[in-house]
């Protein structure tokens, strides 16, 4: 087995929060190795305008999905290869608010998170402003913004024009979403083109994925990434210290070889399934239960958002194809309201997805085939369609645990994801449906229908402030187990209503501004 | 494929090898491929194109299932998707002769529907359907043939999709507008009646991706 010389970190993981990692650690002076388990994608060779060629961006290697309301994985909410689920997300680029870090004081649900919206602030700020996101002049939900996005928004498309109807109609707030994809041109990035393909790769490198970001950033400054590498063990010495991972290689020939990668910290950036799975994996005879989990809480606590859509049909074509689906939002509806009957609450953003994609949906939730089938799909371009971001609250039935009796192709024990909704995310998602369906008769659709569907992945390894409850501290740490972090959407403590790669990022930013630190004061 | 002119030539490549390099079988034995041509016949029927001209859709079914090219996860209590299909061609089969006791390629048009219809309702007959739910295979099946289906050119015209748009793009992008590059409508509305089911897969397959 080849290992490869000490490094000052090696980041699991090279998506949304592993590049930013990568990227600020190798700008202070750190010697850094980002591994990640797909692809080093070149968007302007690898990526294709086609829907069913591009499913090779998904995580798609084995896994089991159950529980009451098993939720949808590969292309909703994975991504495999630098980048990770930035090169095919949709792109809104939403803060949380502030009552999202205080659920517990505030509506008597979920936990607090040991980080206040003030502690991330700056570091909102300095992520908007490295992606160029684009976004309205004010913002009229939460608090005020200290500072305008920096970018201009984005014109509306035809989805967008019939939220905005429809929301004027019923005296809905709606704005231009704040996304990331450039109005203007940044570096060597140009401005969309509206191709509208944001979900299957942008071939422009206009859109924000940190694989044109900041990993791209992180290699011109020294840093090492290297792709197809899956990590399989995180590896620990006599005194429990974390000491480096062991990763199998898929070559370009396609042997596999097994190798080590030694470092003073690691950093496991692979996401809510992936991250609590190599902990699982990593057991041991010290550490029987998974690495860094005397709290049990490893693989718990997995939440989604109810991301039902609502489309409607219209009289002219609304082309709801045509530049970034991610367009306009309202989040009239995110905080606790004593007039609804939950708490906590939810967004409404455009959708606009491509023709595969849209038959799947109406074929399925409509049960159509056949002749009426292609007549149906006719209207393709005359439909505008509402998803709904709901807030689902963590509870420890939720998760992700090992196989007992299936493996991958690497012979490791896949995944098996439980989800079931709690009543109150039942209620966010029949009240959010019914206001989408609102918006689209004001706006004056012709005739409706409701497609399930769910998307984002947070919690699985949350942060706090007793070790007892959590499995990081608020600084990413892992209770248990020196030099081992988890920094990526599994330490989110609450959903919120957004979607959630900016405060991925802003964790990822804010971390890396706490290890420099702590390596000045040698206290990795 | 007049509109490919502005296409990347990446782009243009995917395309036409989708029109002329048909794959061969290698996943399904002609005899279950037979049957499938039957039951994707009813599913996306071509009555409106001459047999050379209708989009090809079994063989890129069976190159996906023979690739592995497929989601890679599973439900909880159904099986892997290539014993999916495998399972789908037997069921139907059964069901066929239950109902009207001939298999499925040896009825007729509206004999296939009236089978295809309680495949789907979740209530069908066959020892296949006592152990996984004819609903969700149904589901499954449907979702992939219409994926192949809407990633062919002449099933884009159809629809008014103008296709890759790389590197064009569009300029009009508000409600009703068209860019002069967009294939214009010919039909009228669709008269189909939407009624949403709670029974098959519930919620979509992710193999083409979320929606936002």
């Amino acid at each position: 087995m080849t290992t490869h010389d000490e490094v000052d970190a090696v980041v699991v993981g090279v998506g949304a929060a592993g590049a930013v990692l990568v990227r600020k650690l190798t700008d202070a002076g750190w010697r850094v190795v980002g591994l990640d388990a797909g692809p080093h994608w070149d968007p302007q060779t690898d990526f294709l305008s086609d829907e069913r060629a591009m499913s090779k961006l998904f995580w798609r290697d084995r896994r089991v999905t159950g529980g009451e309301d098993p939720i949808e994985l590969a292309g909703n909410v994975t991504g495999k290869g630098v980048g990770g689920s930035t090169v095919h997300y949709s792109m809104y680029a939403l803060r949380l608010h502030r009552s999202d870090f205080q659920t517990h004081t505030r509506d008597g649900v979920g936990s607090d998170w040991p980080l206040s919206y003030d502690d991330l602030e700056p570091y909102y700020d300095e992520v908007e402003h490295e992606l160029g996101i684009a976004g309205p002049v004010d913002w009229p939900w939460d608090a005020p913004r200290r500072h305008r996005y920096p970018y201009r928004p984005h014109q509306l498309n035809g989805v967008g024009e019939v939220m905005a109807r429809g929301c004027d109609a019923l005296g809905i707030t709606w704005r231009p979403g704040a996304i990331a994809t450039l109005s203007a041109p940044k570096g060597d990035r140009p401005p969309c083109v509206y191709r509208g393909w944001c979900l299957s790769g942008c071939t422009t490198n206009a859109k924000s994925s940190t694989l044109v970001t900041y990993a791209k950033e992180a290699v011109r400054a020294g840093a090492e990434i290297r792709p197809d590498c899956m990590v399989h063990r995180v590896d620990t010495d006599a005194t429990g210290r974390a000491i480096g991972v062991t990763y199998v290689r898929r070559s370009a020939d396609g042997t596999v070889h097994e190798e080590q990668q030694r470092a003073r910290v690691v950093i496991v950036s692979a996401y809510s399934i992936e991250t609590p799975r190599l902990l699982l994996m990593s057991a041991s005879s010290g550490h029987p239960d998974g690495l860094a989990n005397s709290s049990g809480l490893v693989g718990k606590g997995l939440m989604i958002h109810g991301s039902d859509v609502v489309f409607g049909r219209f009289p002219e074509p609304v082309s709801q194809f045509k530049a970034p689906p991610p367009n306009t939002i309202t989040q009239d509806f995110y905080e606790t309201n004593s007039a609804h009957d939950f708490v906590r609450g939810y967004s409404i953003e455009t959708v606009g997805p491509l023709p595969g994609k849209f038959a799947q949906l109406a074929a399925s939730t409509l049960g159509l085939w056949g002749e009426s089938l292609r007549e149906f799909m006719y209207d393709y371009s005359h439909y505008a369609g509402l998803g709904l971001v709901g807030e689902t609250q963590a509870q420890d039935s939720n998760g992700v645990r090992l196989s007992r009796d299936e493996t991958d192709t690497f012979g490791l024990p896949i995944p098996v994801v439980t989800f079931s909704y709690a009543e109150n995310d039942r209620r966010i998602l029949e009240a959010g449906t019914d206001t989408q369906r609102r918006i689209l008769e004001a706006a004056g659709a012709q005739t409706t229908f409701r497609v399930s569907d769910t998307a984002h992945l947070m919690g699985a390894c949350r942060m706090g402030d007793d070790p007892a409850t959590s499995v990081v501290d608020r600084n990413c740490r892992t209770w248990d187990v020196p030099g081992l972090y988890v920094c990526d959407g599994s330490v989110f403590v609450t959903s919120g209503a957004s979607n959630p790669s900016l405060t991925i990022q802003a964790i990822a930013a804010r971390t890396a501004d706490q290890l420099i630190a702590a390596g000045r004061r040698d206290q990795l | 494929m007049r509109e490919s002119e502005g296409w990347e030539d990446r782009d243009r490549s995917l395309v036409l090898s989708r029109l002329h390099d048909i794959p061969a079988l290698r996943f399904f034995s002609p005899a279950e491929a037979e049957l499938l041509d039957a039951v994707v016949e009813r599913l996306i029927p071509q009555p409106d194109r001459a047999p050379d001209h209708r989009v090809i859709i079994t063989p890129f079914l069976d190159q996906l299932l023979f690739d592995d090219d497929t989601d890679g996860f599973r439900k909880d209590g159904m099986p892997w998707d290539q014993e999916v299909w495998r399972q789908a061609v037997v069921g139907i089969d059964q069901t066929s002769v239950a109902r009207h006791g001939r298999g499925f390629v040896a009825l007729d048009a509206r004999e296939q529907d009236d089978v295809l219809s309680e495949v789907q309702s979740g209530e069908a007959q066959g020892a296949v359907w006592q152990e996984l739910s004819s609903a969700a295979v149904f589901d499954k099946v449907v979702q992939e043939v219409v994926s192949v289906y809407y990633a062919h050119p002449s099933a884009w015209a159809e629809i008014g999709w103008p296709g890759p748009a790389s590197r064009r793009g569009y300029m009009r992008t508000g409600y009703g507008q068209l860019d002069p590059w967009q294939p214009r409508e010919s039909g009228s509305a669709s008269s189909v009646e939407l009624v949403e089911i709670s029974e098959g897969g519930g919620s979509p397959s992710g193999s083409v991706g979320g929606t936002h």
